[in-house]
């Protein structure tokens, strides 16, 4: 009987699965992401960018695996947090449940993954708790408890979702300082292989190099430190690096900086999420269902069937935006949020969006946003003294690396021409110097 | 609450803190904010779990992010500590209306003045003792609250846990009188 499985992949060449693993990836949630765009509607901008949850999924665990491996090797085990590990005997479980939390992390995804999944929830939900759920019901329960060793769904859940999410929908589940380590090794904002693997995958299947670094050397100098070796400091444990591994985290950095502004944040790639989510607004009349078993139903083929169908047919519920989408015709960009006009108003953007739709009507314009967040990352390294520092202390480029945002107004393409002329001939009438308001 | 409200207490802990000698790293205005809603019920609407050294909360962090990318505060260099949190010239006006309120601006400034010049250590061990008074209860033995304050950072010593809480207890009694 065979035992591990292997399967080929572009990013790592081969990702191997043992036989409990293999249970999970052919179990129907699994399989499901086989029909779930990893970037959306992006194929609609890089052609290439065709991939699926489905691989991105076996890629992160594998890099999991291979974290876990580097991090908890008798070598490279700082003195300081040994006594916070858990006993060798121990460590084949956890390695488990981190691959099978890795593996099952991204299974609640939304057909068309994010960008359907703002609006089209109930309040109080997310693709994590759909994961959640989906991780504790019965299906995949019965796998993890007859895996060898068994496993806790609830560790798998714990270390998949991450505290930060789970906090939003469990408010009263707590991470140990080694459950909260263990999932910074899957969706941690430093070192997080959700992110290394999405990085390199995106960047191969979209045609570009952007999201290309040393991910090799990053890898194999990842260290379980603690945060400081400081008399004042805590030592409470962190995610961090080697010194040789700081080139390859400024790497890493500078890539998602790019991705973001090169990929992601494409604009016509926006401009179809918009029509998308537009569509399933009308086509669901409603929101996507939450029932674990109805969410397996939904995935990028049936929403595809039916915009295509409603694109055909003007009765049809959503057919204006699916037409849209099918034939091409997305919104423009019209105005993005730039430095000049945000020192006269932090709020241009919006005086401009109110004053496009009050000349122009809500159904010719939209605007698409992502907020402005610092990328500085903050983690400690391990100094060929042993001494160990912040990464912001020795790093000037994780100190400068700018934040990846935009503020987009779009506008249907029939009034581009108009609408053009509009803002040439009122943008100073349109943004006024506003004091800044404290409360 | 509303952004721009949010901001204005951030900014005004961030002011006394450095009033009060503090490095003022990101731990200090988490801990400091956690502090002020726990011991006077000040609002922020930001929420705090257990996370990194003790009370934690993930929107405060990304409201400090935005506020870096919008040149309001900077992230300056330490060494051999941890980075420092800098306040940009100007924003004064924006914590304007916290500064003028003196019922809350004296709160503030308590905590600050208590918490400004702790390294992360101590400001770990004595918020994640806030958090288990607030979890547990005060009326549990010392001895039975250090010990869950252990289970939860296992890197605090008996010693420093036990001594947090009753540090913790000396600012709470002192706060009564703040808020009266």
């Amino acid at each position: 009987m065979k035992h591990n499985h292997e399967f080929r992949d572009p990013i790592h060449v081969f990702v191997t699965l043992d036989s409990d693993e293999r249970r999970v990836v052919d179990a129907r949630p699994f399989q499901r992401l086989r029909h779930v765009h990893q970037l959306a509607a992006s194929y609609l901008v890089f052609p290439g960018a065709t991939h699926r949850r489905f691989e991105h999924s076996m890629g992160v665990m594998h890099l999991a695996g291979e974290v876990f491996d580097v991090v908890m090797h008798p070598n490279n085990r700082h003195q300081l947090i040994r006594p916070e590990m858990p006993g060798d005997h121990q460590l084949g479980y956890w390695r488990r449940v981190v691959r099978l939390a890795a593996l099952c992390h991204d299974i609640g995804h939304l057909p068309f993954s994010h960008a359907a999944e703002h609006d089209l929830l109930p309040p109080g939900w997310n693709h994590e708790r759909l994961t959640f759920d989906l991780i504790n019901s019965r299906e995949m329960r019965d796998i993890f408890q007859t895996s060898v060793p068994p496993v806790n769904p609830d560790h798998v859940a714990k270390i998949a979702i991450g505290p930060k999410k789970l906090s939003e929908f469990a408010p009263d589940v707590t991470f140990t300082v080694w459950e909260t380590l263990l999932s910074e090794i899957i969706v941690g904002d430093a070192f997080g292989v959700d992110r290394i693997d999405y990085l390199l995958r995106d960047a191969y299947h979209a045609g570009v190099v952007y999201g290309r670094f040393d991910h090799h050397r990053l890898l194999q100098t990842l260290r379980i430190l603690p945060r400081s070796d400081q008399e004042a400091g805590s030592s409470e444990p962190w995610l961090g690096i080697e010194a040789g591994g700081l080139e390859a985290a400024e790497a890493m950095s500078l890539a998602r900086y790019f991705m973001y502004k090169q990929v992601y944040f494409h604009h016509v790639r926006r401009a179809y999420d918009i029509h998308l989510k537009d569509f399933l607004k009308d086509w669901l009349e409603g929101h996507f269902p939450t029932n674990t078993e109805d969410h397996l139903r939904y995935t990028d083929n049936e929403v595809m069937a039916a915009l295509l169908a409603a694109a055909r047919d003007p009765k049809m519920l959503g057919h204006v935006h699916a037409k849209r989408f099918v034939e091409r015709q997305h919104f423009k960009r019209l105005y993005e949020r730039n430095p000049a006009d945000q020192k006269i108003n932090r709020a241009a953007v919006d005086q401009i969006y109110d004053s496009l739709v009050a000349e122009f009507g809500a159904d010719s314009v939209r605007r698409d946003s992502y907020p402005p967040r610092a990328a500085a990352l903050d983690f400690p390294v391990l100094r060929a003294d042993s001494s160990i520092e912040s990464s912001i202390n020795l790093s000037e480029t994780l100190q400068k690396i700018p934040s990846a945002a935009f503020d987009l107004i779009l506008c249907d393409r029939a009034i581009l021409a108009n609408a053009t002329s509009f803002l040439k001939a009122n943008r100073e009438k349109i943004i006024t110097p506003v004091k800044e308001v404290a409360s | 609450m509303s952004a721009p409200h949010q901001t204005s207490i951030v900014l005004y802990v961030m002011k006394a803190l450095k009033a009060n000698g503090s490095w003022c790293g990101e731990t200090h205005v988490q801990k400091t904010l956690f502090m002020c809603q726990e011991l006077f019920g000040v609002r922020s609407d930001f929420k705090f779990i257990l996370y990194k050294h003790g009370p934690y909360s993930f929107q405060l962090s990304e409201h400090l992010q935005g506020l870096i990318a919008d040149d309001l505060i900077h992230v300056r260099s330490r060494p051999p500590y941890g980075p420092s949190l800098e306040l940009s010239e100007d924003v004064s006006a924006l914590y304007r209306a916290v500064a003028s309120d003196l019922n809350l601006s004296r709160k503030l400034d308590f905590i600050a003045a208590k918490l400004g010049r702790k390294g992360v250590a101590d400001l770990e061990r004595l918020a994640t003792a806030v958090y288990v008074n607030e979890k547990h209860s005060t009326h549990l033995p010392v001895e039975r609250r250090a010990s869950l304050l252990i289970s939860l950072k296992p890197h605090v010593s008996s010693e420093s846990a036990r001594s947090a809480f009753l540090e913790v207890e000396q600012i709470a009694r002192e706060s009564q009188r703040v808020a009266a």
